[in-house]
């Protein structure tokens, strides 16, 4: 051994772990601390108001059940707690036939596993809890690989870092604050409940009757009225009621309250999609494309924030539209290039970069200032909305609409600075991503005088140098590869190529989602924003009182 | 000998100093292409987490010129944060080394990498590299790997006297560094004045030769090095491993009768690439000489060219660095690099050969075409107002440019001309290190980067040096402050290294845990008061190991200063029951004039049961 220990290795040199990065020009990024600041205590994985009280109730009552459990032995509950849940929800949609499966079980953890599973269990069948729970790697029917299932893949952040309702982590073990976790525990479930759960833990199998018995813990109950005080006890936790002193609650609860406040003008409206809808009132100020929206300062603050946030998030499509096609035009056999100017000419040849804009850059945007439509009208086809949607759909050829939609920016806002002030993203939140509203001020100062040509070719300097510089950032920092565009020895070649043109994901999905679990709105089917429900409308003429 | 293994993640190694607690002191690396934008982000940032503070690169200065030429390659920390220094070799300087001196975790790379994305993430590349999984490195080849760096670094005018220092430096830690028996392998590298590598491996290894097998994605145009080593060791066969998509081989037809083509891939990475739409780019270069007797194994950055190997003759050399293998030790790299394929594979077609050849000719065209004139890169000399450039003359200098993130037109740059060179002022303002473009009247005329010599002075101070001033309230003067550390590392502190705080040890334990480690460890829930989690903020600081020692330090130079005067200064405004208790001592302490002999041990050895 010592021998070996000695030795030299001689080997090929390994490639490090290759991640296709979604966020390939960091322009995202801004969009990500927008919408987290916006948001927070709601992450684009935790989808399900239910676990807001499940898990904090589930380790209360873990704690005075196993006064002197170990790490060990929690974890093995709390996983089975997990899939138990799970298949109760899984069960109950499979029952009801409900047509709108995301009521129950939908974004439960471990579904792929469990939702088959209990689908063919037949009555006469029982289900072994650890026989999803255990983590060995050659366990086909492992529900989870995170130690502490979903509490430790989604919900534990934010019940800690943003609810304050536990603390710790799987390494250091988990805490619960008691002020806090307490009431929620107390209003979660009755303690006939409570037995009732462990008693099928402990017996570790479940039959379909089982299931069929714990129904009341379906994440459905809470909107449906079964569980009136877990479901008040939930939307005071995720509005922060009780902790309006929090900035973080109240800046949710704020953004909760300008999302309640559109549902409720648009009433059931039908829409292509009320995400986008909603993005869209928010940056043209106007629910109905028409007249402007009032609004009570607290939502205008936040209406201004989500404008911002779909201003950088037209802005990373254009440039992640120009990288596209850059990627697209460059693909094949290594070229002789050997930097990005190089490069740049390069593209300026291809007939796939012909198009330029029809002048020189100054006139371009003041022709543009020119004929942009008034900000509220977004259903006007030249509102630069219009462009965004246009992006969003995979265009064959992106880049005149890229160029197009960093025009309508420009003309629109202006090259001002201090852009992102009002959302609390500081300069040093922005260092190593290079494209942002920020610096689109000081490029716009850059542009001013430049041909088309040369604004073109500057375009693709900038792009193609954000591509290098944030990729290999994150090549030291995390040590993942996600270089799409490299100069190797034989010259520049295209790694990788990207399908479409990646969007952020604002969490207004989950939030919808949550909403709509607390029993605040419905439906939530594709088509037509959901609507209000008595209890939403009352929860909204609260937080306007 | 050495298990097999075909794949060596070098830069996960480097990356994963810092979690291993290497303690890394420093490190030099040279490269002959280079992105500075992934040494400095990658590389660098991997060994200052590791805790290197003196960081040198060596760079082919014509291909540093290129980096500077891209505002994303172009180096933007040199000069400040580590030395950068560019080496004209006459030819290429081309070795690939990187050597981290480590008192507990050395390591030594030389192969084929150059400093690039690619040449660390993408190419097909070879390396031998110990500290990786062995205990040490060799001493013979640190010490002759370093002795090569350091000559080299020698011809970088203006770098002497910083170069000597860091010679000095480095020397001292490396005879602090683990070492192995370097049995069976030998440093060979190619620098003025010595025989040509061909040479060099003609010591090594006597011949005659059964076969040989090369691997390389360069050749010369003539392919002499092929003509040598047919005449040199007389083998069977020659066999020639290359990868047809990308050799750039342009008169196969010149190869010796005995010479084989054959198509070669590295064996393949067990990292998944989906998706990549390129093959990895071979890049590596191998020799291996099979002889009667034995198997030798040749690893690092050569060519199969005539540049490489063959210094001395018509054209320049290169400067050239790789390791001779034999034994068991060749045997096990035969087989980890795939070589073993080469003997049966099937001889590439005169079609084929053409046809790489045509592909290499048309390259080469374009790459002369678009190739921009060579610009000088200098090391500039810091003047008392400026910089001073050597070799060149203030009639061609017309402005200066600042390179950074973004150029900085330097409009009130001027030019005053110094016995063989130029000095460079600007109004108002001293720039203490960076690079500057120097534009002529049509164009670029040189690079002239300006290393922070003060600064780069104090990164060669150890670790504990530097924490030691730190705390002491950064004394203005640090005149005679290393002997007096020297002094104080050899009798205060041993053998023992507290150059990792307590609390990264504890981090790096914590994190080289292994997950079922953190499980067993973690103990059940718990509910708490909001009250048991809301900090004490009203006890007194408990004094950490670094502070005492900073104190020791301070008896100690009160002892060793003469004795200060009593009027000068008011004494703290503090009441004796309101200080530490360490402090308390130590300024109880009357100041001694001069120490008995025999006094200094005394004191020390007192100093030592105080602080462990």
């Amino acid at each position: 051994l010592g021998k070996l220990l000695d030795s030299p290795k001689t080997a090929w040199i390994g490639r490090p772990v290759y991640r296709p990065g979604l966020d390939n020009l960091g322009t995202q990024q801004p969009c990500v601390l927008i919408y987290s600041h916006l948001l927070p205590g709601i992450t684009n994985v935790t989808d399900r108001a239910v676990y807001y009280g499940f898990y904090p109730w589930f380790i209360r009552a873990f704690v005075r059940r196993y006064l002197d459990a170990d790490g060990n032995q929690f974890r093995a509950e709390l996983r089975k707690a997990d899939c138990l849940l799970t298949l109760i929800a899984q069960r109950h949609g499979f029952v009801t036939s409900d047509a709108d499966g995301s009521r129950h079980g939908g974004a439960c953890p471990g579904t792929q596993k469990l939702g088959p599973a209990v689908q063919r269990l037949s009555p006469t069948e029982d289900l072994s809890l650890s026989r999803f729970t255990d983590r060995a790697e050659t366990n086909p029917d492992r529900y989870f690989k995170n130690v502490l299932g979903g509490l430790g893949q989604y919900y534990l952040g934010v019940l800690r870092d943003e609810m304050g309702v536990l603390i710790g982590d799987a390494r250091v073990g988990i805490k619960f604050i008691q002020e806090i976790a307490h009431p929620i525990a107390d209003d979660f479930a009755s303690d006939d409940e409570e037995a009732l759960f462990f008693n099928t833990l402990e017996a570790d199998k479940v039959s379909l009757q089982d299931l069929d018995n714990l129904v009341a813990f379906c994440p459905c109950a809470l909107a449906d009225g079964w569980r009136p005080n877990a479901q008040a006890r939930l939307i005071d936790l995720i509005f922060g009621d009780s902790r309006l002193d929090q900035p973080k609650s109240s800046r949710r609860r704020n953004a909760l309250g300008l999302l309640l406040s559109y549902l409720n003008e648009c009433s059931g409206s039908a829409t292509y999609d009320t995400v986008q809808s909603y993005l869209t009132a928010c940056y043209s100020a106007s629910f109905d494309g028409k007249s402007a929206w009032a609004l009570p300062e607290d939502y205008e603050v936040v209406r201004r924030s989500w404008a911002l946030y779909v201003r950088n998030e037209m802005l990373s499509l254009a440039w992640l539209g120009l990288f596209k096609a850059v990627l697209d035009c460059l693909d094949g056999l290594p070229k002789p290039i050997f930097s990005v100017a190089q490069a740049a000419n390069w593209l300026l040849k291809q007939h796939e970069f012909a198009y330029r804009p029809k002048m020189d850059f100054d006139r371009v945007i003041s022709t543009e200032y020119e004929d942009l439509p008034n900000l509220n009208a977004s259903d006007n086809e030249k509102h630069e909305v219009q462009v965004w949607i246009a992006l969003t759909k995979n265009p064959v050829s992106p880049l005149p609409l890229a160029v197009a939609l960093l025009q309508k920016l420009i003309a629109r806002h202006g090259a001002g600075k201090g852009v992102y002030n009002e959302v609390g993203v500081s300069r040093e939140d922005l260092s190593g991503y290079p494209l942002n509203l920020e610096t689109l001020g000081n490029q716009v100062r850059r542009w001013s005088g430049l041909s088309s040509e040369a604004w073109m070719r500057s375009l693709l300097i900038e792009v193609l140098s954000a591509h290098q510089r944030v990729a290999i950032r994150k090549l030291g920092q995390s040590g993942e590869d996600t270089l799409m565009i490299r100069t190797g020895e034989g010259g520049l070649f295209v790694d990788r190529l990207i399908d479409r043109i990646p969007e952020t994901q604002p969490r207004l999905q989950q939030t919808l989602q949550i909403v709509r679990d607390l029993g605040l709105c419905e439906p939530l089917v594709p088509g037509y924003v959901p609507r209000l429900t008595e209890r939403g409308l009352e929860k909204l003429a609260a937080l306007s009182a | 000998m050495s298990d097999v293994v075909s794949r060596l993640g070098l830069l996960d190694e480097l990356r994963a100093l810092a979690k291993k607690s290497a303690s890394v002191e420093a490190s030099l690396i040279t490269t002959f292409t280079l992105n500075g934008l992934f040494y400095e982000e990658v590389i660098l940032r991997a060994l200052e987490r590791a805790g290197s503070r003196l960081n040198i690169l060596l760079v082919d200065a014509r291909e540093l010129a290129i980096a500077f030429q891209d505002p994303n390659t172009r180096p933007r920390r040199a000069g400040k944060d580590y030395l950068l220094i560019p080496v004209d070799a006459g030819g290429a300087f081309h070795p690939k080394i990187a050597l981290l001196f480590s008192p507990k975790m050395p390591l030594i790379a030389i192969g084929s990498h150059n400093v690039t994305d690619s040449g660390y993430t993408r190419n097909d590349e070879v390396t031998i590299c110990w500290g990786s999984k062995s205990n040490g490195v060799p001493r013979d080849i640190l010490e002759a790997s370093l002795a090569f760096n350091l000559d080299w670094a020698r011809t970088s005018v203006g770098l002497e006297e910083l170069i000597d220092k860091v010679s000095s430096r480095l020397s001292r830690i490396s005879s602090e560094t683990a070492v192995v028996p370097g049995k069976s392998t030998v440093f060979i590298g190619w620098r003025p004045g010595e025989k040509s590598l061909l040479q060099q491996l003609k010591q090594r290894v006597p011949g005659p030769a059964r076969k040989i097998f090369l691997i390389s994605p360069y050749f010369d145009d003539n392919l002499e090095l092929m003509q040598e080593l047919a005449i040199g060791w007389a083998p069977g066969e020659i066999v020639v491993g290359i990868q047809q998509q990308s050799a750039m081989l342009l008169r196969p037809e010149k190869a010796p009768s005995i010479v084989r083509f054959v198509e070669f891939s590295a064996p393949a990475a067990i990292e998944k690439s989906d998706g990549q739409r390129q093959p990895p780019f071979l890049h590596g270069k191998v020799m291996a000489l099979e002889t009667e007797s034995e198997l030798f194994v040749v690893v690092g950055s050569p060519n199969a060219s005539a540049p490489a190997w063959l210094q001395g003759r018509g054209t320049e050399g290169n400067a050239e660095a790789a390791v001779v293998l034999e034994g068991e030790l060749a045997q096990t790299a035969f087989e980890a690099l795939g070589l073993n394929a080469l003997a049966n594979a099937p001889s590439l077609s005169v079609a084929a050969l053409a046809e790489i050849a045509v592909r290499a000719q048309a390259i080469r065209q374009m790459a002369e075409k678009e190739s921009a004139p060579s610009i000088p890169v200098l090391s500039a000399i810091a003047t008392e107002l400026g910089w001073l450039l050597p070799g060149l003359e203030a009639k061609d200098c017309r402005s200066a440019v600042l390179m950074g993130p973004q150029d900085l037109a330097l409009s009130k740059a001027t030019f005053h001309p110094r016995a063989g060179a130029v000095e460079f002022l600007l109004e108002g303002k001293k720039i203490s290190s960076g690079t500057l473009r120097i534009d002529a009247e049509h164009g670029p005329l040189a690079f002239a980067i300006l290393n922070d010599r003060p600064h780069l002075l104090k990164l060669l101070r150890p670790r504990e040096a530097g924490r030691l001033l730190e705390a002491l309230g950064r004394i203005e003067d640090y005149e005679g402050f290393d002997d007096l550390f020297d002094l104080f590392e050899r009798h205060v502190l041993g053998s023992e290294s507290i150059s990792l705080p307590t609390k990264s040890q504890s981090s790096a334990q914590t994190s080289s845990r292994s997950a079922s480690d953190d499980e067993q460890s973690m103990p059940g829930p718990r509910g708490i008061s909001l009250a048991s989690i809301v900090q004490s903020m009203n006890g007194r600081p408990q004094l950490e190991k670094d502070d005492l020692v900073a104190d020791f330090l301070k008896a100690l130079i009160r002892d060793l200063a003469p004795p200060a005067s009593k009027n000068e200064g008011d004494p703290p405004d503090i009441d004796e029951e309101d200080q530490d208790p360490s402090k308390r001592q130590a300024s109880n302490s009357e100041p001694a004039s001069s120490l008995p002999p025999g006094g200094w041990e005394r004191l020390v050895t007192a100093c030592r049961k105080l602080a462990f």
